[in-house]
């Protein structure tokens, strides 16, 4: 939101631009099948660990095993729409979208160890890199004032106690 | 305990100093949340769902629907401004109002987008209360046959209708509704899918769940296809007001876009959006500045406004009265409900009459609590409209994960949350629909429940399902919208 415009970022996605469609079947492929794993394994676990009942009264292994079918249904409709299915490309730069997956699941798993402050502070920072696209010193304050500030937020504000430093006992 | 005496008891639960600070709370966390470019009503009030956990069932109503009609606003001001619809129902705000901001009259297009959301939200929370509670005494006389029908159908229903392919609705359905069956068996308390692991045995979090697919998957959208926004001059509450040729214009087109709103807000799926589409049509036919058309014409605004807000409204009666979301944004509330362990259904109006009542009043609160921040922060909304996104997004992701974290304490929480966020950004990458994960997960369980009580019930007869009237005609409902309506739109396609 600074009002500057930038140039295309260097290593963009087919240098698509907005607007433009390429075919999505790899990716649908790609959906179908791990769809289809998944049907694979709710059916078996269902099937082989949780009691099926009969009609009159069912068990808790019948409704996943219909879950499963549908699962499986609707994967197999996925693979058979794959060939035709197209999507939307944008301009996107992988290392990008990869920094900010790790990021995100970085920082789920390991905020209950480390705890929120680190976190908040050491991934808000990578963040804000991501999105400016260089380092800038006032984002150091910036980020631990974010961190601090959600933390007495909840912590005071909300009554909600997180794990702030837990490896010191805070 | 009819509609007017139900609102005067509702407004009489509600009005107090504590209920009016929780509206005026809602009101402005959910506008400033609906400046940040990119995030829509679900996002929004996903992200900001965990601020409630500390308030009663009531207050946190209070604080949600202040919330509702926040960033709903908040939207429409960054189409108006930056011609950057927050959701799809702003996109026609831009049409006339982004014109009317370059002719130097953006204060103007706020107050009156401002009055049309205030007195199309008023009004419609108005009639919600004549329909709701009389549909909700319809549908206590309802069995598990009526309820199958209506959970499973309206899933389909919502699953095919949401957009996209067939199966970019269905498969993420089918995965909601096995989201839906981790954990403990409701009735037989049997643990399903756990692997041995504890936290597994709770289920998965809802709000993990509405913060993962609706929040992460957004911020990481807006991180990497991130755009500048350009600069927003300033405003004062003195350019705010409209000129009475102005409100001349507008006072016709609020009344029919509410009228259009309140009607389509009944429909399942984007009837918000077509809602205001609609308005926009009509008022380009019937405006009185209808000439000005594409360069700033006022009722242009005004009308699609209302009906914005009057869908809005409108489209909470099915969620109150039979317990169903028609849409992501109400399935975002039907969580934020449970959250607060409210079940809306035919039973809230009875075993609840004050929760039931106090929403319906909580949601005028709202629209009041929202027209007065309206007229006063204007310029608080344009400094937010310059923080950089450097410093906005990474504080709403850092919100999210202690949001997340501190609803039950639970790592497996914020997996899950991390897990779909990725996930959800990538099915939305490629035109899969993200909509019916949270729908199958929620509704889910409700499905295999009345399933399991009917089909008890009739000794295992599965003809029950299928033969009891109410639920024949909901059959015959889903078959329509399902089957005969793309049949119809295939036949259409080839006579042309």
């Amino acid at each position: 939101m600074t009002g500057q415009s930038e140039p295309q970022p260097a290593g963009a996605d087919d240098e698509a631009t907005e607007g433009d469609t390429a075919s999505a079947a790899v990716p649908w492929m790609i959906i179908g099948a791990a769809g289809l794993a998944l049907s694979a394994v709710v059916a078996w676990m269902s099937w082989a660990h949780y009691p099926l009942g009969t009609l009159d009264r069912p068990g808790p292994g019948l409704f996943p095993l219909a879950v499963a079918v549908l699962l499986a249904l609707t994967s197999v409709l996925t693979l058979l729409e794959s060939r035709v299915a197209r999507y939307t490309k944008v301009p996107l730069v992988p290392r990008r979208l990869l920094l900010s997956f790790a990021v995100i699941a970085g920082g789920a798993l390991s905020m209950p160890h480390v705890g929120f402050l680190p976190v908040a502070f050491f991934g808000g920072l990578v963040l804000a890199m991501l999105i400016e696209r260089r380092f800038r010193w006032v984002m150091v304050p910036t980020m631990l004032g974010m961190a601090v500030a959600i933390f007495l937020l909840f912590e005071h504000g909300l009554g909600i106690r997180l794990p702030g430093l837990p490896l010191l006992g805070w | 305990m009819g509609a007017i005496e139900g609102l005067l008891y509702g407004l009489s639960v509600v009005f107090t100093v504590e209920h009016l600070v929780a509206a005026f709370v809602g009101a402005l966390l959910g506008t400033i949340m609906g400046l940040v470019p990119g995030i829509g009503p679900v996002s929004g009030a996903a992200i900001l769902l965990p601020l409630t956990y500390v308030f009663d069932p009531l207050t946190g109503m209070i604080v949600i629907a202040g919330m509702f009609y926040g960033i709903m606003y908040g939207g429409s001001t960054t189409s108006i401004l930056l011609n950057i619809p927050g959701d799809a129902p702003s996109v026609v705000s831009a049409f006339e109002g982004y014109p009317l901001a370059q002719r130097g009259r953006a204060g103007p297009a706020l107050g009156i987008t401002a009055i049309a959301s205030f007195v199309a939200g008023t009004g419609s929370a108005v009639l919600l209360s004549f329909v709701a509670a009389p549909l909700a005494q319809v549908a206590v006389v309802f069995g598990s046959a009526e309820y199958f029908a209506l959970t499973l159908g309206g899933l389909l229903v919502l699953a095919r209708i949401t957009g996209g392919s067939v199966a970019g609705g269905l498969l993420p359905l089918a995965f909601g509704l096995f989201l839906g069956v981790l954990g403990e068996d409701a009735i037989s308390g049997a643990a399903r899918f756990t692997f041995g692991v504890r936290e597994v045995s709770q289920g998965v979090s809802i709000v993990a769940l509405a913060v993962g697919l609706f929040g992460l998957a957004e911020i990481v959208r807006i991180i990497v296809h991130s755009s500048d926004t350009p600069y927003v001059g300033s405003l004062r509450w003195r350019e705010l007001v409209p000129r009475r040729d102005d409100v001349r214009n507008s006072a016709g087109s609020w009344a029919r876009g509410g009228g259009i709103g309140f009607a389509l807000g009944l429909l399942p799926g984007p009837s918000i959006s077509l809602a205001t589409l609609l308005s926009y049509k009509v008022e380009s036919l019937l405006g009185r500045d209808r000439r000005k058309f594409g360069k700033g014409a006022v009722s242009g605004l005004a009308g699609p406004e209302a009906a914005n807000n009057a869908a809005a409204t409108s489209s909470l009666i099915p969620l109150l009265a039979l317990g169903l979301p028609f849409s992501a944004t109400l399935a975002v509330m039907l969580v934020a409900m449970q959250v607060h362990g409210i079940q809306p259904g035919p039973q809230l109006v009875t075993s609840h009459p004050d929760l039931f009542w106090g929403l319906i009043a909580s949601l005028l609160i709202g629209n009041v609590m929202l027209l007065v921040l309206n007229v006063n922060f204007i310029r608080l909304w344009v400094a937010v409209l310059r923080i950089p996104n450097w410093i906005l997004l990474p504080s709403v992701v850092a919100l999210c994960l202690a949001g997340t974290f501190s609803f039950r304490l639970s790592w497996f929480d914020l997996a899950v949350a991390a897990f779909l966020g990725i996930i959800g950004y990538l099915l939305i990458r490629y035109n899969f629909q993200i909509v019916p994960i949270l729908l199958g997960t929620l509704i889910g369980p409700l499905v295999e429940r009345h399933f399991r009580q009917g089909i008890t019930a009739a000794n295992g007869d599965l003809t029950y399902f299928f033969t009891q009237p109410i639920a024949i005609g909901i059959w015959a409902a889903v078959a329509l919208l399902t089957i005969g309506l793309p049949l119809l739109k295939w036949g259409m396609r080839l006579r042309q």
